[in-house]
């Protein structure tokens, strides 16, 4: 046992997070507002300083806020689940057992596919149907690590039962 | 959790919140750092209200002026493109037009120092160098000039409310009640709440009447403030 188990922790193969790429078009709305303060300033022109300090406040947040939301949505892939953890300080954890999955494909739009991330659709045999593992890099990577996975442990556990 | 397969339908709420509270601070860097940019420079002041404020008269560079309202007469001179009066379209160049004459202007006029950008509106009537275009016209006459018009000058009979001035001019000014004269060669000029006649002549702007905020900037600087 790793001392990294007996600590409690569990390994994971696979952790991922939202890609920042997901958040180019915040980061845009930022640069434009920045490049506009820095325009009138080049300009010479006051700007008042309750629109500075908006324009600040703006800023500041949705960078934040944006850093919050991609670390409060954690996917790790371990031996038998798929898991997703939301949340930072309070956390909930939801685990997808491999035998519940029945399939999964890889969806893109254009500008997904362009800056190289997407969503990995998880179907299950229940009629929870569909889940969505959101914007990570290399989507399609993440589904064949998955798929690795699940089909080894299917594989393992036939073994065992003497199926194989 | 793992979030449900539905197609993306548009922007989510929180986005659409985003995107207006992006807007709103944008519009408002914009709105108080440059107000010209959401101002139009002149509105006809109404017949009741007043106008506090120190005289002002004297000529300047003529900057991009946009006015609209009931303008009263107003005379131009100028002679190129068309003029649209009702359906009919007059040649301006061609019969050798220099001088058209709006009675009872409602509209808007946009000009700078070398044309007419927009003239658009209705007058009670329409004159071309003194001849009456639609002489038995009852009611307005839709007028239209075609952009471009190469101005002379312009005269507008009412007074105009110019919210924003600020630009780089040249010219004198008398101020006040002392007739304090300044001259100002290449200054950036600030004024707000200018409430005056308006003429364009010999490349200059005349002015004639009362000022809230006036700045000066050159060498020295000057402020006149009520």
């Amino acid at each position: 046992m790793s001392s990294e188990q007996q600590l409690g922790k569990k390994r994971h193969l696979l952790s991922v997070t939202n890609t920042r790429k997901a958040y180019i078009p915040i980061y845009f709305l930022n640069i434009v507002l920045v490049v506009s303060i820095f325009y009138l300033k080049w300009k010479g022109i006051d700007i008042n300083d309750y629109a500075l300090i908006g324009a600040g406040i703006f800023l500041f947040g949705s960078l934040k806020m944006t850093e919050i939301h991609r670390l409060s949505n954690r996917y790790h892939i371990d031996d038998m689940h798929l898991i997703h953890i939301k949340g930072i300080f309070n956390k909930i954890s939801r685990s997808l057992d491999f035998f519940a999955i029945s399939d999964l494909d890889v969806s893109q739009t254009a500008w997904q596919r362009l800056l190289g991330f997407g969503d990995v659709n998880v179907r299950l045999f229940s009629k929870d149907s569909t889940s969505t593992v959101k914007n990570i890099n290399n989507p399609h990577r993440f589904a064949d690590i998955l798929k690795e996975r699940m089909i080894w442990c299917r594989r393992n556990i036939a073994r065992k039962d003497g199926r194989i | 959790m793992f979030q449900a397969n539905t197609p993306r339908k548009g922007f989510s709420k929180r986005t659409w919140i985003f995107l207006l509270v992006f807007t709103i601070i944008i519009v408002t860097l914009f709105y108080t750092s440059v107000p010209s940019l959401f101002t139009l420079t002149g509105n006809v002041i109404s017949e009741n209200s007043t106008i506090l404020g120190t005289d002002i008269a004297g000529f300047l560079t003529i900057p991009e002026i946009f006015v609209k309202g009931e303008l009263g007469n107003i005379e131009i001179q100028g002679n190129s493109g068309f003029l649209y009066v009702e359906s009919q379209k007059m040649p301006l160049s061609n019969f050798g037009f220099d001088k058209i004459i709006l009675k009872d202007f409602d509209g808007k006029i946009q000009f700078n120092e070398n044309n007419i950008s927009i003239l658009k509106g209705k007058a009670k009537q329409v004159f071309l160098n003194s001849i009456s275009l639609m002489p038995d016209f009852q009611g307005y006459i839709d007028v239209n000039l075609e952009p471009g018009f190469e101005l002379n000058s312009i005269k507008i009979d009412k007074n105009v409310l110019i919210k924003n001035l600020d630009y780089i001019a040249s010219g004198e000014i008398t101020l006040g009640e002392n007739k304090m004269t300044l001259n100002i060669n290449n200054e950036n000029v600030f004024i707000e709440d200018l409430a005056t006649t308006i003429s364009v002549e010999s490349n200059t702007l005349h002015i004639d009447g009362k000022v809230r905020i006036l700045k000066i900037i050159g060498d020295q600087e000057i402020s006149v403030m009520n």
